[in-house]
Order: structure tokens, then C-alpha cells, then sequence
């Protein structure tokens, strides 16, 4: 078990330092070392290296890490929630609703901050939406009302979409429009991650402190309570939390799939269903992944292609190979 | 120990029950017998606190449990469901840590002392060697087990169970039988859904007939458990004779009247 551990942590070491020494100015590890040490203790750095490294790569293979790890933890969270192995971080609107925030912001030609806060504000409010209408709804199912509600306002909110890229400037905003919603960390800045990381970790600290606890809500909500929870309470705190994280991800990224699904479905095939492995482990293999998929984003093509492009092309194939291999994280 | 005093319970304002008084000593098991819609699964979630009583009082171990908390409750009565698949693959030492829950604050995940607890558990029914397995690949009789190893580590003094032998073969309906006996035996009590007379009749100490949300029979199994009851119950006759020296039912097939 612990072999295994190390290994997670040693492949996003691995990948963390591939993703910062490769591109279209090349270093080698021996300069990467001194280039740090160098930033470290105020020694000589070449102004080129300082830019390449600490204001372009750093930042961008540090934002890919916290995405990747933040959309595979809110996937096995909400999995767990709505017992399903096949449930995605977006199932509640999230993704619909920062798309719809972000298309907005572009189409009233406002700044990026202003795109990325529109995107923030508009998953955030989807899901307010979905879980406000879910316990209007007072059925005996709330899981699949929640579910079913998610359903309706994400196809509301394409809609809204959909009229956006009818109403926007075809020739400035609509590919600027298509690139957002193909996911990208392109553009991604030190400024970025100053404000994603702590509402990232505000997001992170409960799902991680409720580790057990998740396991006791895939029992279902009638069962959970026989067991003493309250399945209300933590249902509210665990969508909230796993929103935060993912809005504030989808803000800076735009759209980025499968991370959610696949990297879950990984680990549960490594290390079983228990979230109090699931959830650490969902975290580490999300930033590998994430930043080796981002490093070949920007390196096998002479243009950048989008992550949300490379994510289903590297995870589709990978998906149907795991479920060829054994279902054993799930029945 | 858990009694009601003529409960009335339902779904919001559509009632399906009334004025059941049943309940169950340290030690005893209760069977509760009753055709499908009688309102069995709607009176156990109503004991379990999933639905507020319509009427009528819940005493758990002495004090009314009205107004207790889900985590309150769980520490004196255990909700033992059938043995379905779950939709992930826990181990079944997982799955009966989970039965820590009650006893532990929201933050915390459970300690060595919870783990020493969950393996005594799954010695106590017998199935210590099944641990780290996954529960996905147990016999239905064995996951039961399991399930029965959680409601004992939630530290309960009543399982409420419904019908722990439902879809079992004959070796795991006996299995499963003889060890809550045994439980009981150690003090811990339960109330069981059952649409087996035979059940109830070897091992219960009490029964109670269910019919239209109103109790139609209550008593020990023997004096409870008659042709006539059963037949009224079922509205197909059966006739519970004397074998080995234990009574067993036997159903007659065909309707009524013509046999």
C-alpha cells in the first residue's frame, strides 16, 4: 500500500518536472535546479529563464496540477454522492453555468477578470439554482430530483448558450467563444492562481475532512441515517464545497472533461472505494494526469491544442480499456 | 428495548397505520408478519426516525425518542437492510467500520479502537476470515452477516431487520437465523419483517400480525401463529401443524374453497 503511494506521488513529481523543463525553450534538469536555487536565494538568473520558467511555465504547470487534482477529487465526491460511478463534477450545472457566465462576459466585451468572475458567479448560481429547485421539488428520491434538476437547467442554460453564439461577432468573439469552452491554460498567469488556489482549498479542506464520511452518503440517504448522519447537512456541505472547487477551476480554464470521470475510475481500480484513500489519491493522479496531458497540449503540435481536446482524445480510449479490464472499483 | 404505544404513522397526511402498540425486551426478537401493503416497511421507517410518527409515542430504552437526533438514535437501534449489491466494491471490513458513525464527531475517521471493534464484530458472526474481501463478491447469505457485524459495531441494543432471509438459500436462512438467536441470547434484541410463519415461529418470542396498518394478532409465536390467523392474514389457507415437535406451516395451494 505504501509502494503505492509513493508511486502516485513520485509520477506527479515526475510530471511536474517534465511540464516545467519542456517546450520551445528547453531545460535541462541540471539548469532547472539552478535556476531554481537561484530564484530561491536571489542569486544571477538569465532574464529569459526567469520569464520562461517562473512567469509562464511555473504558473501554468502549478494551475494544471490544482485543476486536474480539484475536478478528479469533486468527480469522486459527487460519485460517491449520487452512487454512481459514472457521475462527472458537472452533473449539477456547474460547467453549463460558468459557460453560459463566461460567453456572457466575452459577448459584452468585457476584460478577463471580469470573464473569469461571470464564469465563477454563473456555476455557482447554477448549482444554487439545481439544489434550490431540488428541495422545492419534496419528493421521496432527493438524490434523483437533484439529478433530474441538473438535468433541466443545464439544457436552460445551453440554450442561453447556444442564442450567445447566434448573437456574438462571428469574426472576434466567436472563436475566442470556442476556445473557452475547449479548455485551455494557455493564458493561465501567476495572477490566476492567486486567487483560484484559495478558493480551491477552501473547497478542498472539507471534502478532505469528511473522507469517511463520503463513504457513508453512497449508502444512500434512508440507510446514512440509520447510521446516524445527517444526510441533509452533509449533502448541502459536500455539493457546496465540490462547487466551489470546480467553479473556481472552470473559471480559469474554461471547460476541461474527463478528468472527472476517468481519473476516479483509476483509482478506485488501485486503491478500492474507501474515499479515505479515494479522495487523496483522486487528488494526486488528477494533477499528473492534468499536467502531462497540458505538456503534450503544448508541445506535440506546432499550435496549441485545446485541453478539453486532448482530454477526451487521451481519456475516451482509456475509459473503454478500463471498462474492458474489470469493473472491479464498482458493480 | 423499543415499544410503541398505539403509533399512527404515513407519509405526510396519507396514513397508513394506527394505533400499533408493539415492542420488544433485551434479549427477545419479535417477528412481524404481514401481507405486502400491509404497511411493514412504512412502520419500520417510521421506528428507524426516516418518517415522524403521526400519532402516538416511540420509547427507545426507556425515554421517548420522538425528538431524538439521527446520531441519538443510531446508538441504540440498528437498521439491518436486505443484502443487496451495493453500487461500489467496499471490503466488508468497510462496510462494517461504517457502523462506527453514530460514536464518532463529523471530522474524524475511525480510530485503531473502531478497527479492534469491527474485527471482534465479524468474529462475533463468524465470517472474521471474510474481512478484507470485497462485499460485491459475497453470497448473500455471507453479506448479511456483514451487515448484521455493522449494526453490532454501531454498540445497538436493537436491530430492526427486514427480511434478513429474503432470497437466501436453506444453509443461509439457518445460518443467519441461528446467529441472531444467538445474539439475542447475548442481549441483543430485534424486531424482524418476515414473510416466513416458520421463522417466526422458531425463533421468536413474540409475534405480531400486521393487516391494513392495524395489528391483528400479537402474542408469543405459537399461540399467534395459527391456521386460522394466517389464513385470515394471507386469505389463502394454511394449516401449522405439529413435526418433530415444533409446529410448522404448510400452505394449501388453490384458492379458498376449493380445496
Amino acid at each position: 500500500m505504501m509502494a503505492r503511494w509513493a508511486l502516485l506521488v513520485a509520477a506527479l513529481v515526475a510530471a511536474v518536472i517534465v511540464g516545467v523543463s519542456v517546450g520551445p525553450y528547453a531545460l535541462s534538469i541540471p539548469e532547472l535546479a539552478h535556476a531554481l536555487v537561484a530564484k530561491v536565494t536571489g542569486g544571477e538568473l538569465t532574464p529569459l529563464v526567469d520569464t520562461v520558467l517562473f512567469n509562464i511555465r511555473v504558473p501554468r504547470v502549478l494551475a494544471g496540477a490544482l485543476v486536474g487534482g480539484a475536478l478528479a477529487i469533486s468527480g469522486a465526491t459527487y460519485q460517491s454522492l449520487f452512487r454512481n460511478p459514472l457521475v462527472s463534477p458537472d452533473i449539477l450545472g456547474v460547467s453549463a453555468g460558468a459557460s453560459l457566465g463566461a460567453v456572457l462576459a466575452i459577448v459584452l466585451h468585457l476584460p478577463v477578470v471580469a470573464i473569469q468572475a461571470f464564469a465563477f458567479a454563473g456555476g455557482l448560481l447554477a448549482v444554487i439554482a439545481v439544489y434550490g429547485l431540488g428541495s422545492a421539488l419534496r419528493t421521496r428520491d432527493p438524490v434523483l430530483v437533484l439529478v433530474l434538476s441538473g438535468i433541466a437547467v443545464g439544457a436552460l442554460l445551453g440554450a442561453g448558450l447556444s442564442l450567445l453564439k447566434i448573437l456574438a461577432d462571428p469574426y472576434n468573439q466567436l472563436p475566442t467563444i470556442t476556445y473557452w469552452l475547449l479548455g485551455s491554460l494557455a493564458a493561465t498567469t501567476g495572477g490566476d492562481l492567486v486567487w483560484m488556489a484559495p478558493i480551491v482549498l477552501v473547497g478542498l479542506v472539507p471534502l478532505l475532512l469528511l473522507r469517511w464520511r463520503i463513504n457513508l452518503m453512497s449508502l444512500g440517504d434512508d440507510e446514512a441515517r440509520t447510521l446516524g448522519v445527517d444526510v441533509r447537512r452533509m449533502r448541502l456541505i459536500i455539493v457546496g464545497a465540490a462547487t466551489l472547487v470546480s467553479a473556481a477551476t472552470v473559471a480559469t480554464t474554461g471547460v476541461v472533461g474527463w478528468v472527472g470521470l476517468i481519473v476516479p475510475h483509476i483509482c478506485r481500480n488501485l486503491l478500492g472505494s474507501d474515499f479515505r484513500k479515494l479522495g487523496p489519491a483522486t487528488l494526486l493522479v488528477g494533477a499528473t494526469f492534468l499536467v502531462v496531458v497540458d505538456t503534450l497540449a503544448r508541445t506535440i503540435a506546432p499550435i496549441e491544442i485545446p485541453l478539453g481536446v486532448l482530454s477526451a482524445f487521451c481519456g475516451a480510449p482509456f475509459f473503454v480499456w478500463a471498462l474492458a479490464a474489470g469493473r472491479k472499483g464498482w458493480s | 428495548m423499543l415499544a410503541t404505544e398505539h403509533l399512527a404513522f404515513g407519509y405526510g397526511n396519507r396514513r397508513v397505520g394506527e394505533d400499533v402498540s408493539l415492542g420488544v425486551a433485551p434479549g427477545e426478537i419479535a417477528c412481524l408478519l404481514g401481507p405486502n401493503g400491509s404497511g411493514k416497511t412504512t412502520l419500520f421507517k417510521t421506528l428507524l426516525g426516516l418518517l415522524p410518527p403521526l400519532g402516538g409515542t416511540i420509547h427507545i430504552d426507556g425515554a421517548d425518542a420522538t425528538n431524538w437526533t439521527p446520531q441519538a438514535r443510531a446508538r441504540s437501534v440498528a437498521y439491518v437492510p436486505q443484502a443487496a449489491a451495493t453500487s461500489f466494491a467496499y471490503t466488508v471490513r468497510e462496510i462494517v467500520l461504517m457502523g462506527r458513525a453514530p460514536h464518532l464527531p463529523v471530522f474524524a475517521v475511525p480510530s485503531k479502537t473502531d478497527h479492534e471493534k469491527a474485527e471482534s464484530a465479524l468474529a462475533r458472526v463468524g465470517i472474521a476470515a471474510l474481512g478484507a474481501r470485497v462485499a460485491t463478491e459475497l453470497s448473500g447469505g455471507e453479506r448479511q452477516l456483514v451487515l448484521i457485524a455493522r449494526a453490532l459495531v454501531q454498540e445497538c441494543r436493537t436491530m430492526i431487520m427486514d427480511e434478513p432471509t429474503a432470497s437466501l438459500d436453506l444453509g443461509n436462512r439457518v445460518r443467519v437465523l441461528s446467529q441472531l438467536r444467538r445474539l439475542a441470547s447475548e442481549g441483543v434484541s430485534a424486531i424482524i419483517a418476515t414473510h416466513e410463519p416458520d421463522h417466526a415461529l422458531a425463533i421468536a418470542d413474540h409475534a405480531f400480525l400486521l393487516s391494513q396498518g392495524r395489528l391483528v394478532g400479537s402474542g408469543k409465536p405459537a399461540d399467534v401463529i395459527t391456521t386460522e390467523s394466517l389464513s385470515r392474514l394471507y386469505g389463502v389457507t394454511v394449516d401449522v401443524i405439529e413435526s418433530a415437535g415444533s409446529r410448522v406451516t404448510v400452505p394449501r395451494l388453490g384458492p379458498i374453497g376449493t380445496s
